[in-house]
């Protein structure tokens, strides 16, 4: 089945959740919303015509810095410079988050790309952790870096860093925290030294 | 002992309690040394073995001749180390247990025969003594590993109680066939009866070669070799009960491993292979007994180095179903037939 | 923390004084510095006795930020990083990398035009580092089960591997080797030498390796019937590899979904057969990696046969690798299973996202399923058997 059949499928199925259809790029995407992700996520495993069984990479993104054509202007990540002092993120960020899911049937040996955007104030999704188990990590990672909370997930801790980190670094706007613990962080350990 | 001593003209004129205490002291100091030297010679055997069976060289460099030195190298390394302490250590028992398990290989020296008279005390119930005492080491490992105040120790020295008492019947019921042919307990004679040529070895009558099998693997086990390093295994346990020891107190663990592999070695030459006797009558002069008791006993514990570094290791559930039930068993049928048998001859 | 609770399986004495015995769980910390975690991995576990309740792995020792650091490095620079990944296997880890970025620009217009000598290297190396992965797997599983020998001799083999990779690139663990467009530099000739010579040797080594573990009594009790994973289950945690084929699932990207040249090739994919237990249990797994072995020797052997005569190496790439705006998610198979990238391009010169989909990061997961019930012996048994390389995990 090709991803156009199967956006049909899913709009036929779940009309006003499912938002729209990229399909002029070689790995095409469907994007839905964040409420409905978790119900799509059953019924793409559980119908047999489409029986999406792997959930190959669940990554978030952080669509900040990105105008609507994807072009745009890179924003560095922040640079420490050699005298200790760090060249600020100015503004915050105002663009979406997302979550995409990449996946792929056993059986149909078809796949999907499910892009879902969600609002950079309240970052809440429905988790799919249920539906394929291996999502579970690929979510903890997900809210440990881009701080996108999944209503469902069992267990949603942060998985990489520790759970007083402060900040999600994978966020365009992240700025590295002076200290942590009390201990100087890489890069601004001088400028610490210089303080006291 | 005393009585060499007291006839030296330097110290016939001390009084004879004097004497006896001077005795013990050098009797103890010669097996300490044997032990040591004879432990460190394993140590470096046994990674110059391993180094060959896994095509490398091993040590090669500390006293020249392919790292002869290296074990008294790491002797002294180990005994400048500093001695870490771990801080919520049941002090008393973790003090204890390199001792414990140090005596109890050091005390079944005492009755090693290596000749018909050098022998440290020859006494009647030898072989029932050797028992008891190589039955300390489980006091050691155990007090080590509840002391040491570290989950994995605790979990070695569980697996290591539960191993050596287990392993102890058989071990014990594989040599009483042999017991019932000499009836004695003395090493001595049981030595005395596999004199001759070499079809007088207990290892040759087919009942006895099978609980000379069952004494071998059990007494791996005994001495937590491989396969049955449980209370060790170093992948599972980190490094089991001496997990927290370092500096000298790992040494005695270490030695006392060591010197145990000798024992069980000795005990096996001892009961089955004829001990002290070269197997053809023309070569048993006496100067040669010590010399043809210690290759024998080195052959053994070749083969448990080999063993060691050929196999893997067993599941602590798999240990104890080989002995409840194959090789209690086994030794049990083994001493009933050979009764039985025994009766029916005589 | 603990929880205390009568235990029902032992006996207790009769008469009025008899109580019921009270035990506790354990909980223990396995690792971060345990032997056989294979490298940072603490898994908190609970036990009862010698069995194993609960398992909860803790990640993140070993994370380097790489997919920030992704966001902030040029395309070229960004390889460097992914030999840090999976480092056992760097070679994979650059070629996957590549190939997503190559494919990047071919979906988005961009001619990559890859030599056919370019791509026979590519398969002799990346192949080599299979076997040179794999390895150390069988090696370190020995050593999980007890076996000290068999790590040795895997070693020996894995140092004529590296030998020839220093020929080849200099370096010995983390190559580089492979550039967006082709391969940095041509295989020398007597690096070429060794690998005919280790073509020659290899399938010996193997059989000695078989005769020294894989039919050893004692491994296969160990082995067998334990951390069975049932293929639906592997597929529902996201496992790949060595662990969804010794699952009895024939799942392999280089047949599946051919990258590069492996159509051209002749190789069996293994699977799991529960020769000596269950389908799915660890010995499966150890096996599918020795016969994998044998199947990375069957191509290399191949493509050393049919490589074109000498020529470029590398594709026309412009020096400032620029990726039009777009995005797209491509995979290759490494040795420890499929890994993935997904790279979100916004027109410049640097990712603006790199997410990588590590192979044993998902085939870390299903160790909270398996480990249950297991005793800690066989939950080492497990982890060897999964073959967890930390660096990718954490990334």
């Amino acid at each position: 089945m090709t991803e156009q059949e199967i956006y049909q499928r899913l709009q036929a199925r779940f009309d006003d959740s499912i938002l729209g259809f990229e399909s002029d790029i070689p790995q095409p995407v469907v994007s839905c919303t964040p409420e409905a992700v978790g119900d799509i996520a059953k019924y793409l495993r559980d119908d047999p015509a489409l029986s999406f069984d792997r959930l190959l990479c669940l990554s978030g993104v952080d669509y900040e810095g990105l105008d609507e054509k994807g072009k745009g202007k890179h924003r560095e990540i922040n640079r420490y410079e050699e005298d200790g002092t760090v060249n600020p993120v100015e503004d915050p960020g105002t663009g979406d988050l997302a979550v995409v899911y990449h996946l792929e049937s056993f059986k149909h040996h078809h796949r999907l790309c499910l892009s879902v955007r969600v609002p950079r104030e309240t970052p809440k999704i429905a988790s799919v952790g249920h539906v394929w188990i291996t999502a579970q990590y690929g979510e903890r990672e997900t809210y440990d870096f881009f701080g996108i909370e999944f209503e469902g997930n069992p267990d949603l801790r942060r998985l990489f860093l520790p759970e007083d980190w402060v900040g999600w670094p994978l966020r365009k706007d992240y700025e590295m925290p002076v200290r942590y613990n009390d201990v100087p962080l890489e890069g601004l350990g001088l400028a610490v030294r210089d303080e006291q | 002992m005393h009585e060499t001593l007291s006839n030296l003209p330097l110290l016939s004129g001390l009084p004879a309690q004097v004497l006896v205490v001077l005795a013990m002291v050098s009797a103890g100091g010669i097996i300490l040394g044997c032990i040591a030297v004879g432990g460190m010679f394993f140590i470096w055997s046994e990674r110059k073995v391993a180094g060959y069976i896994q095509s490398r060289y091993g040590p090669m460099y500390v006293g020249g001749w392919h790292g002869v030195l290296q074990s008294l190298a790491d002797g002294v390394k180990l005994l400048l180390k500093e001695d870490i302490w771990p801080e919520k250590a049941d002090k008393p028992l973790w003090r204890m247990a390199p001792l414990l398990v140090f005596l109890g290989a050091f005390l079944s020296f005492v009755v090693l025969p290596f000749g018909p008279n050098f022998v440290g005390a020859n006494l009647d119930i030898g072989l029932f003594y050797v028992m008891a005492t190589s039955s300390l080491v489980v006091m050691g490992v155990i007090s080590a590993g509840w002391g040491s105040n570290n989950k994995w120790a605790l979990y070695g020295a569980l697996r290591g109680a539960a191993q050596v008492i287990s392993y102890e019947i058989p071990l014990g019921l594989a040599l009483l066939p042999v017991v019932m042919s000499t009836g004695s307990l003395n090493l001595g004679t049981i030595i005395q009866a596999q004199a001759g040529w070499i079809h007088n070895w207990h290892l040759l009558n087919p009942l006895f070669f099978v609980s000379f099998w069952i004494y071998v693997i059990s007494s791996l086990a005994e001495v937590n070799r491989v396969p049955f390093d449980l209370p060790e295994t170093e992948s599972e346990l980190v490094s089991g009960y001496h997990t927290e020891y370092t500096g000298m107190k790992f040494a005695f663990f270490f030695l006392g491993e060591y010197a145990d592999m000798f024992v069980v070695s000795a005990i096996g030459v001892t009961v089955f292979l004829g001990g002290w006797y070269s197997g053809i009558p023309a070569l048993d002069v006496p100067a040669l007994f010590p010399l043809i008791f210690i290759l024998k006993s080195f052959f053994l514990v070749f083969v448990q180095i080999w063993l060691r570094w050929t196999l893997p290791r067993l599941r602590v559930d798999q240990l104890m179903y080989v002995c409840w039930k194959v090789f209690i068993p086994i030794a049990l049928a083994n001493l009933l037939l050979y009764g039985v048998i025994r009766t029916v001859l005589s | 923390m603990t929880d205390v609770r009568p235990h029902q399986d032992i006996a207790t004495p009769a008469g009025d004084i008899a109580k019921p015995i009270k035990s506790e769980l354990l909980h223990i910390n396995m690792g971060p510095q345990h032997p056989s975690t294979h490298g940072v991995l603490r898994l908190f576990i609970t036990t009862d006795g010698e069995m194993v309740t609960k398992v909860v792995p803790y990640l993140g020792y070993l994370h380097r930020c790489a997919e920030k650091i992704a966001e902030g490095n040029t395309y070229h620079q960004y390889i460097i990083y992914t030999d840090r990944m999976d480092y056992l296997a760097a070679m994979n880890c650059n070629w996957t990398y590549c190939l997503a970025v190559e494919n990047t620009l071919r979906s988005l217009g961009v001619e990559v035009e890859i030599p056919e000598y370019a791509e026979y290297v590519r398969v002799i190396i990346g192949e080599l580092n299979r076997i040179a992965s794999h390895l150390i797997a069988f090696g370190t599983y020995g050593l999980d089960i007890g076996a000290m020998t068999p790590f040795f001799h895997a070693l020996r083999e894995r140092e004529a591997i590296l030998n020839i990779f220093e020929k080849v690139c200099g370096a010995r663990l983390m190559y580089s080797y492979y550039d967006v467009g082709g391969v940095k530099w041509d295989i020398p000739d007597d690096a070429m030498d060794e690998i005919k010579l280790f073509i020659d040797l290899f399938p010996a080594k193997l059989d000695e390796y078989n005769e020294l573990l894989t039919g050893n009594k004692i491994f296969v009790e160990r082995t067998a019937n334990v951390g069975v994973l049932d293929a639906a289950t592997c597929i529902d945690y996201g496992c790949t590899g060595p662990v969804l084929r010794g699952s009895g699932v024939k799942h392999d990207l280089r047949k599946d979904d051919p990258y590069s040249i492996y159509d051209r090739f002749d190789f069996d994919i293994p699977v799991g057969t529960g020769t000596v237990g269950t389908v799915g249990d660890c010995w499966d797994r150890y096996h599918v990696r020795m016969l994998e072995m044998y199947e990375s020797w069957r191509i290399i052997q191949q493509a050393v046969d049919r490589i074109p005569p000498r020529g470029e190496v590398m594709a026309k790439m412009p020096k400032n690798l620029k990726v039009p705006p777009g995005q797209g998610y491509y995979r290759a198979e490494n040795p420890k299973g499929e890994m993935g990238f997904y790279i979100i391009s916004d027109g410049g010169t640097v990712p603006f996202r790199c997410k990588t989909r590590s192979p044993a990061f998902h085939n870390l997961h299903i160790i909270e399923h398996v480990g249950k019930g297991q005793m800690i012996s066989d939950l080492c048994a497990t982890i060897g058997s999964l073959d967890l390389v930390l660096g990718e995990i954490d990334r």
